[in-house]
Order: C-alpha cells, then sequence, then structure tokens
C-alpha cells in the first residue's frame, strides 16, 4: 500500500493552526528581528559555535585574505570560500602533473575530479534550496577538501616512487 | 595544520555568523516524536525488499516472523512548529508491495541528512575543542602503520559511529564520562527501524545515507550506494553484489561475493574469504585475509594485518597503490612480490625496484614459508606502488 508522507502528515492534523503562504517570508523576518535583538556576548558565542564546527570542517587549512567588506552577503563570502579552495586545488594540480609523466594518470584524476565537481554541483542545488544549512555545507566543504586531499595523496605517492636507492635484484626473505 | 585555523579572517567571521544566525533561535519546549511511516507486509522465501533512499539513516534489525516491519518517525528535540514544519516539507517516503517485492522509496532533501552529525558541542568549550583536534590528528598520525589483530578490528567495527573523528569524540566521552562535552546542537535526529525476516533478499539503493544491519545476512544481498555509511555483521552469500561509491564501509566478516569499492574514506573487514575486491582510491583495512581472495586495485592505502592459518591462496593487483602488509618475516606463507617502477620500504631502507626502459615487471622479493609447512602462498604485483613491510616494533 502507497503511503504518501504528507497524507499522512495532514491526518495527524500537524500543523495545527494552518500555516499562511507567506510564512516562510515572515518567520525570516522574524528571525531576522530576532538576530538584531540578540547581544553581542550571544553574537560572539555563537560565532564560536560556528568557528568551532568550521574547524572540523577546515582539516585543510584555507587561507582567507583580509577583507573589511561589512555588507558581503553569504552567498559571496561562500564563493570566497569557494574561490580559495579551487586556487589550492588547481595549484595541487600543476604540481602534481609536474611530477609525473603518466598520462593515463593524469587522465584518471583529470576524471575524478570531474566527478566531484558535478556532485558539487548536485549539493549546490540542494544549498539553494536548504540555505544556511549546515549539513549542506559540510557536504559542500567535503567536496572540495576530498578534491584538494586526493591531489595531495597522489601527489606523494607519485614523489615516493623516487627514491634514491634503484636495485634490480631480487630480495630474499 | 591547526596554525591554518587561525588564519580565520573577518571575512570569515562575517561567514560564520550569517551561516548559523537560524541556530542561535532557541525554543524551550519539550522533545517530541513525530511518525513518518509504519507499515508492514507478510513475506515468503521468494520475496524481495527493494529499498531505493537519500538522506536516510536505517537500522536493520532481525524480525520474529515472516513480516518485515517498518517503522519510520522523527525525534525532535524541541517541539518547534518551524522545524517540524520545514523537517515534514522536506520529506518523502511511500512503500508498496507489487507482486512479491516490497518497494521503499525514500527521497528526502540533504536537510535530513545525518553524515555530519558530531555528538558534542563544541562551543562548549572552544579552546579544549582546539587541543582535541590536534590531539585527534596526532593520534591518527601516530598510529597510521600500527598493527591490528583480527580481535581488535572487530571491536572497532563493534564500537564505530562511522567516520573516525565522530569514534574519537565517543571513545573520549567514554574515557571521561564525568566530563562535560556538550550536546550536539542538531535540532531533530531520524529513527527507521526495519525488521526483517533473516532470509529475505535486499536490494538497496542509497544516496548520502547511514544504513546499519544489525544481524547476519546470508540471503544475497546487492548494494549500491554514494556517500553512504555501511555497517554489517556478517555478509555471507557468493551472490553478493557491492558498488560502492564514497562513503564508508564496514563489516565483521564477509564471505562471498563481488565488492567494487570506489573513493572510500574507511573500510574496515574483520575477515574476508572467497571474495573478489576491485578498489580505487580508498583506505581498506582487513583483519584477516581467508581462502581464494582475489584483489585489483588503483591507488589506494591498503592495510592487510594478518592471513588465516589456511587461507591457501591469495591474489593483488595493484597500480599506484599503497600495500602495508604486518607482521611478514614471522608470517608462515610463501610471497612473491612483482613490480614495476614501485618502491619497497623496508628496514627503515626505501628502495626503487623496477626502474628499466622496457617497463617489464621484476621479481622484486621473495619469501619461502618456514620449515615447509605453508599456510599459503601470496603473489603480489604492484605497478607504481609503494610496499611497506611494517617493522615488527610495530607488530606487538
Amino acid at each position: 500500500m502507497k503511503q504518501d508522507i504528507r497524507g499522512l502528515f495532514r491526518r495527524q492534523e500537524f500543523p495545527k493552526k494552518k500555516l499562511p503562504e507567506s510564512h516562510e517570508e515572515e518567520f525570516l523576518e522574524k528571525l531576522k528581528k530576532t538576530k538584531n535583538k540578540n547581544t553581542k556576548k550571544k553574537k560572539r558565542v555563537s560565532f564560536f559555535k560556528i568557528a568551532a564546527v568550521v574547524l572540523i570542517l577546515f582539516s585543510i587549512g584555507v587561507y582567507f585574505q583580509k577583507k573589511n567588506n561589512q555588507d558581503a552577503t553569504l552567498e559571496a563570502q561562500i564563493e570566497q570560500i569557494e574561490k580559495e579552495y579551487l586556487k589550492n586545488i588547481d595549484k595541487e594540480w600543476k604540481a602534481f602533473i609536474n611530477v609525473t609523466d603518466d598520462q593515463n594518470l593524469i587522465q584518471k584524476y583529470k576524471g575524478k575530479l570531474q566527478e566531484l565537481d558535478n556532485s558539487y554541483k548536485e549539493i549546490s542545488k540542494q544549498y539553494k534550496k536548504n540555505a544556511n544549512n549546515i549539513s549542506i555545507l559540510e557536504g559542500l566543504i567535503e567536496n572540495l577538501q576530498r578534491r584538494l586531499q586526493l591531489l595531495k595523496n597522489i601527489k606523494e605517492h607519485v614523489k615516493e616512487l623516487h627514491q634514491n636507492n634503484t636495485s634490480n635484484e631480487t630480495i630474499y626473505l | 595544520m591547526l596554525k591554518n585555523y587561525t588564519k580565520i579572517t573577518q571575512a570569515m567571521k562575517q561567514f560564520i555568523y550569517s551561516i548559523l544566525f537560524i541556530c542561535t533561535i532557541h525554543t524551550t519546549f519539550s522533545q517530541t516524536q513525530e511518525l513518518v511511516l509504519k507499515n508492514n507486509f507478510k513475506t515468503n522465501e521468494n520475496t524481495i525488499l527493494n529499498i531505493d533512499v537519500d538522506n536516510v539513516t536505517i537500522q536493520f534489525e532481525e524480525s520474529n516472523d515472516n513480516i518485515i516491519y517498518l517503522d519510520y518517525s522523527i525525534v525532535f528535540k524541541d517541539k518547534s512548529e518551524e522545524i517540524i514544519y520545514k523537517v515534514f516539507r522536506d520529506i518523502d517516503a511511500a512503500v508498496l508491495k507489487d507482486k512479491n517485492v516490497v518497494k521503499l522509496k525514500v527521497k528526502n532533501s540533504m536537510l535530513l541528512g545525518e553524515l555530519y552529525n558530531l555528538d558534542v558541542d563544541v562551543m562548549n568549550d572552544l579552546d579544549e575543542f582546539k587541543k582535541l583536534m590536534k590531539d585527534y590528528y596526532k593520534i591518527r598520525k601516530e598510529n597510521q602503520f600500527l598493527y591490528k589483530s583480527k580481535d581488535a578490528l572487530l571491536s572497532e567495527i563493534e564500537f564505530s559511529l562511522g567516520p573516525d573523528l565522530h569514534d574519537y569524540f565517543k571513545r573520549l566521552k567514554k574515557k571521561y564520562p564525568n566530563k562535560n562535552f556538550g550536546k550536539s546542537s542538531r535540532k531533530f535526529q531520524q529513527k527507521f527501524i526495519i525488521k526483517v525476516p533473516k532470509n529475505l533478499r535486499i536490494k538497496i539503493k542509497a544516496l548520502h545515507s547511514r544504513i546499519t544491519f544489525h544481524y547476519d545476512i546470508d540471503r544475497p544481498i546487492e548494494v549500491s550506494t554514494f556517500k553512504t555509511y555501511l555497517k554489517f555483521k556478517k555478509i555471507n552469500n557468493t551472490e553478493n553484489k557491492f558498488n560502492l561509491t564514497n562513503g564508508l564501509f564496514q563489516s565483521k566478516e564477509i564471505i562471498g561475493g563481488i565488492y567494487n569499492l570506489k573513493d572510500l574514506r574507511k573500510t574496515v573487514i574483520g575477515s574476508i574469504s572467497n571474495a573478489k575486491i576491485d578498489a580505487e582510491t580508498s583506505k581498506i583495512q582487513i583483519g584477516e585475509i581467508g581462502k581464494n581472495v582475489l584483489f585489483n586495485d588503483f591507488n589506494s592505502k591498503l592495510h592487510f594485518y594478518n592471513f588465516d592459518k589456511n587461507f591457501s591462496k591469495f591474489k593483488l593487483v595493484g597500480d599506484y597503490s599503497e600495500l602495508n602488509l604486518y607482521k611478514v618475516k614471522n608470517s608462515n606463507y610463501s610471497m612473491n612480490v612483482f613490480g614495476f617502477n614501485t618502491a619497497l620500504n623496508m628496514d627503515d631502507v626505501k628502495t626503487t625496484f623496477g626502474t628499466s626502459k622496457e617497463k617489464k615487471l621484476t621479481k622484486i622479493l621473495e619469501k619461502k614459508a618456514k620449515n615447509n609447512t605453508s599456510s599459503g602462498n601470496i603473489e603480489i604485483e604492484l605497478k607504481n606502488g609503494v610496499f611497506n613491510i611494517i617493522p615488527e616494533k610495530n607488530s606487538k
């Protein structure tokens, strides 16, 4: 028997009071006002909370340029983070192709980065639907981190192949 | 690495303020549980459960009769109508039985996702949190080549919540029960229990989900996932098919089946036999390798801790793989390692083998079994690989 969750929802008479069409806008407006009423102390606590969450996310350090534009929008700032990561990814990519001449390997990694980019675009769509959601934001940042980490790992691996000691004689244990 | 964290500048602060201001709005209502879906279906030995889910957390348990029970609800920390409204707006769940196939389809948005849910309040004490994170990276680095017995790995799987960081905090909470780590800021949690008869065939397609099985699976299971955390006890069937991309995979025991593991951040397997693994850019730890295991790999980090007393034969073909073998010198198997452009790290000496222009595989290493009582033979082909024979001092 097919069950539609929205049907269940209606049967349980929830929400108790019918929400107006403009509910979401009004809600966000209310939040905005509440935010403005917050004391400086509360903002500070809030900052620490988020900063700490971000500490987990940014296991690969990202350097942010100093910027004093107080009016910058959230979207612009996410773009800034994205830009910084992409800059680092590009830097790692160049370092990687500099240490290898294996074209198959390079193509393989090009494909991997493309797949991750496609996945990023999908998560971005979700983020647009649910802005300010930390889980989705973490998904976006993790995707960028993963690209960077993959490139760092393969670069280190290729470097490790080039040892000063070389041999073609079998070792017997 | 933590030095970089301190470089969060004004722009970052603005970003941080903006992002979670929604989380600073506190409501002080009581916890509530809202039902999403509840249903049950009679089954017989030919029934198939086919699930296609996005952003769901599911616990599979064994039912004592021939009925599938589905019980899905959301537990809200506070009874905030706004949050409940937003969550239910983003849930899309339905189940039906068509002929002898029970089809569960859940297409939630990422708002419902629980992959990143760290069960501590990071604002509780920020300096302490920074210190704990620093310790986490330090311990991880120190222990990366530490030997693990099969039993140790089984305990790890039993204990694990999924990502290593989550396990780290779980361990800390256990170690310091009186210390206040705070609680997760998450406002709700999914509670979805599916009880199934043990002989039910299951097919799973999942995205951004957490799926845990609390019983041993003997019937064929097909799993195809993207960025999903999977945890199993025993998986035992030659027809098993796993295609996993991203995410995590943990299983106490694998007997039979084909496993394609791509880009998995963490794979922990207690023991494996009669199985074929094709892996790519994954981290894989195996407690004990048994009979008839074939392994093809591209660019993964592999940690094989032990081989069964009678594993008879194991073959690995790897390209750009990092292979870590433990307790090699005292083991009782024979081993042949062939390679091209492969670095061998043994007794603190690193040497690159097989760098001839012909790009042919050359024999890097040969090990004979002790006392002519071999437990099996290992054949390894590594192109562009790194082969670490981990010193015995790490193996105690």
